[in-house]
């Protein structure tokens, strides 16, 4: 079956679930910035959203065949919701002695883009829904 | 979704820096405290963090990876001082008093350290609070 708007919000959406997982490891981040040996994590966006869309980034050009209703479609798939595998340790900028890599500072100003980067996405959404609706009414 | 996730992770935080407040304020409460024999002695309470790992539960809660938790309580290893004061109601059969290891700036600088920490995870909860209610916002445009 095909789902036109499914594809219409792909992007986006693979995009924001992407940005709010990202905003959840540094916020782990931030809640173990005093616990002994915790090495500070982030997100590989580009590689995931690589993994998601190819190269290109436009969208995939196939989609994938579905002959069953318990088959994953493209987008339900472990591609981008996986982000295990995308997870980058931080190379700290000064050693400290409990072997905890968090700079708070730093995880500061990454939360800070990171929420910036999700309502980039949000503004995208909402102008992808306020065309929808337009072309909806018609007039 | 993950925007609960951010703060129940942001609230494991919380917690492990209000349980630090708590002993920091504990230590500090028994600063002056002096015993009669040695092992007796008030020792600065810290608590020790580690960090939840996937499939940990903490305090009956699942699914709260990359939190925090308060992995135990130990004593802090300082020397006690033994102070010769015969007149002292706690002293021993030699006239000696064993003070608390408490070093209070030690304590204070923890304090504010704790605090900070704390402030910082208020500040995840807050704006993961503001972008969801953005997001719930969708419906609306």
């Amino acid at each position: 079956m095909a789902k036109p708007l499914d594809n219409y919000f792909a992007f986006n959406h693979a995009a924001m679930t992407v940005k709010s997982q990202r905003l959840e490891l540094i916020s782990g981040n931030i809640a173990n910035a005093s616990t002994p040996g915790f090495k500070a994590k982030d997100l590989d966006f580009s590689s995931l959203l690589h993994r998601s869309f190819g190269k290109s980034g436009n969208g995939p050009e196939i989609s994938l065949g579905v002959t069953d209703s318990k088959h994953m479609g493209h987008f339900d798939g472990p591609g981008w919701t996986d982000t295990k595998s995308a997870v980058t340790y931080h190379v700290p900028l000064a050693p400290s002695l409990d072997n905890n890599t968090v700079e708070i500072g730093i995880e500061q100003a990454r939360y800070g883009r990171a929420i910036a980067d999700y309502q980039a996405s949000l503004q995208f959404m909402e102008g992808k829904i306020a065309g929808l609706r337009k072309a909806f009414r018609g007039d | 979704m993950s925007f609960e996730k951010i703060m129940a992770i942001g609230g494991t935080g919380l917690n492990a820096q209000l349980v630090r407040m708590n002993a920091t304020a504990s230590n500090l409460a028994n600063v002056g405290v002096v015993s009669g024999t040695e092992a007796t002695a008030f020792r600065a309470q810290r608590p020790v963090f580690s960090a939840l790992l996937d499939g940990e539960t903490a305090g009956g809660y699942e699914d709260l990876a990359g939190g925090v938790r308060i992995e135990r309580i130990v004593s802090d290893t300082k020397p006690i001082e033994q102070i010769y004061e015969p007149g002292n109601a706690m002293a021993n059969e030699d006239g000696y008093v064993f003070s608390s290891n408490v070093s209070e700036i030690e304590e204070l600088v923890d304090m504010l350290d704790a605090s900070r920490a704390y402030q910082n995870n208020i500040e995840v909860i807050s704006s993961a609070k503001d972008l969801m209610i953005k997001t719930l916002g969708l419906i609306k445009v």
